[in-house]
């Protein structure tokens, strides 16, 4: 089931069109990425999937429900850290979530009990009792991502949940992310690609207000496969024009890895499917095949690949 | 969930010095105006001689108090109200408000009862001076209800007006100014009818000026004019607020 459906969403800021029908679907129980080069529109769409803007034209359905006619009600599966920390730094941190909690409709009796749940959850048990504007720049990302959950929403939306934290801290909360994934459906947005190979099954790239691609890591990798390099490697070289010389073969690169082990990348001038056939060639050819892959660009190199 | 934002509201008056400093300085400043009232009192009784307390009206000592205290409004509602919306925009914790399940009218009227309070709350530091006078024989105290009265309806509207001020600008500081100005247009547009002869601007400036208005109901004379003064002015500015909230789905 989807958790969240975006059909044919657009917004403008004056004259400027920052999202043009951008149209995905995040899937129940998974962590989506949301990729995109700045001014790209990540925030705009964050926002408006968690109604703190309304879009000009399309819709927003939360399961199943439409964001703009039963906001009320759809508001209240949604939780969002926005890019800007949204916080009162004159409060007390536990103050500060339960007016949160309250806010969000949280019963009165069941107040503390979701306040401390969060605080443990978030690392803050300490610090309950701390002025938010005395708390590190690592405690206030924990403290604004503990508003976001503090009132139990299904869905959490994260506009660079690390961004400007030391590497500790952004171990910390990637690790506190995905200990989330277990009662959250996360939309996460970053500019840290390898932050979203790590933690996201699915991926959504935006590019001046416009879907790029969407889908699987996986699936976007096949749709934006421009080039199909397979790599082996094998025991002998002692046939490699054979292998050269195939008719689907573009370019080898051979690499020797040791003493009876080479690494060969074969560069196929075609888009069609070959492994079957070049590992059948090596074989045939008694080269010694130990091991065989298809070459994937890395997330970096396909972000460029996907919003050249 | 506008009980919950003015409660919010009220904690971070009181927690912070900034309710305490600015009762302080009003209350600091209205009491030494009273003490110069009574002073400029006796100073009138003793000139005429014996028997001059049945000649000079102490009237004139309570108007003047809540004139005093009505132009320390026009300084200390400004101060309270410009951080209402403004630092809420300035630092994004707005954020908090608009992705819960409220109405924009929810958070107005949350922030806008809470400032009233805080203006009560200091109104209310004033009563030792109706309690003085009773000690000293002022036996007429129908004065003070209608005067108190007439500075209720004030604050409603400054604070109303002070909530629009905050809402148009992410400075408190701009804010705090534009509230300021506000407040003293309201004074100001009764001043018009001394510039002109024209009947029918004289007779819209003295309605939407505020001096009649105040004038009127601190005299005891409260009617439906005033009433739907105070009223639709205050719901007025509130509900231009609201539509700047809004704005950001425009």
């Amino acid at each position: 089931m989807h958790a969240v459906v975006v059909d044919k969403i657009s917004r403008s800021f004056g004259v400027n069109k920052v999202l043009d029908n951008l149209s995905f679907s995040i899937k129940e129980g998974s962590i989506h990425g949301f990729l995109g080069p700045n001014g790209a529109g990540k925030s705009t769409t964050m926002k408006i999937l968690s109604g703190l803007l309304a879009p000009h034209s399309g819709e927003v359905k939360i399961f199943g429900e439409s964001l703009t006619e039963h906001q009320k009600k759809v508001k209240k599966q949604i939780g969002i850290l926005p890019d800007e920390l949204p916080l009162y730094y004159d409060m007390v941190v536990s103050d500060f979530l339960h007016f949160v909690a309250r806010l969000n409709g949280v019963d009165l009796l069941l107040i503390e009990q979701y306040v401390d749940e969060c605080l443990k959850k978030t690392g803050l048990e300490e610090n309950r009792g701390r002025i938010i504007g005395n708390l590190s720049r690592g405690y206030k990302q924990r403290v604004a991502l503990a508003q976001a959950m503090v009132f139990k929403p299904k869905i959490l939306i994260l506009d660079e949940p690390t961004v400007g934290l030391d590497p500790n801290s952004v171990k910390e909360i990637r690790e506190l992310i995905l200990s989330l994934k277990k009662d959250h459906t996360i939309f996460l947005s970053s500019h840290i690609l390898s932050e979203v190979s790590l933690m996201c099954n699915d991926l959504t790239i935006i590019n001046r207000g416009k879907i790029m691609a969407t889908g699987t890591v996986e699936e976007i990798h096949q749709q934006f496969k421009t080039k199909n390099i397979l790599v082996c490697r094998v025991h002998s070289i002692s046939h490699l024009e054979k292998i050269q010389n195939l008719e689907y073969v573009n370019k080898l690169e051979t690499k020797q890895l040791s003493e009876h082990e080479y690494e060969l990348r074969v560069d196929i001038n075609s888009t069609n499917d070959m492994r079957a056939e070049l590992s059948e060639a090596i074989i045939k050819n008694k080269m010694g095949l130990l091991t065989f892959n298809e070459e994937k660009l890395d997330l970096e190199k396909l972000f460029l690949e996907v919003i050249k | 969930m506008t009980l919950t934002i003015f409660f919010n509201e009220l904690k971070r008056y009181f927690y912070s010095p900034v309710a305490y400093v600015i009762s302080a300085v009003f209350s600091i400043t209205v009491g030494w105006m009273f003490f110069n009232s009574i002073i400029q009192y006796i100073a009138q009784i003793q000139a005429i001689g014996p028997g001059g307390e049945g000649q000079i009206s102490f009237d004139n000592i309570i108007f003047s108090l809540f004139g005093n205290v009505n132009f320390l409004l026009l300084f200390i509602i400004p101060l309270l109200t410009m951080g209402l919306i403004s630092t809420e925009k300035k630092y994004k914790s707005i954020f908090v408000l608009y992705s819960a399940p409220i109405d924009d009218w929810e958070i107005i009227l949350g922030k806008y009862f809470a400032a009233v309070f805080v203006a009560l709350f200091m109104i209310c530091l004033t009563f030792i001076f109706p309690v003085i006078l009773h000690f000293a024989g002022l036996s007429d105290k129908s004065f003070f209800f209608s005067g108190y009265l007439a500075l209720f309806f004030n604050i409603l509207l400054y604070t109303s007006l002070g909530v629009l001020g905050s809402c148009l600008s992410e400075n408190q500081m701009v804010s705090g100014l534009i509230s300021f100005a506000m407040i003293m247009a309201t004074w100001m547009l009764s001043w018009v009818t001394q510039i002109t002869a024209n009947y029918y601007f004289v007779e819209l400036f003295h309605y939407i000026g505020l001096s009649l208005h105040f004038e009127s109901v601190a005299k005891g004379i409260l009617n439906y004019s005033d009433l739907a003064y105070y009223f639709s002015g205050t719901f007025f500015a509130l509900l231009v607020s609201r539509k700047i909230l809004n704005a950001r789905n425009w």
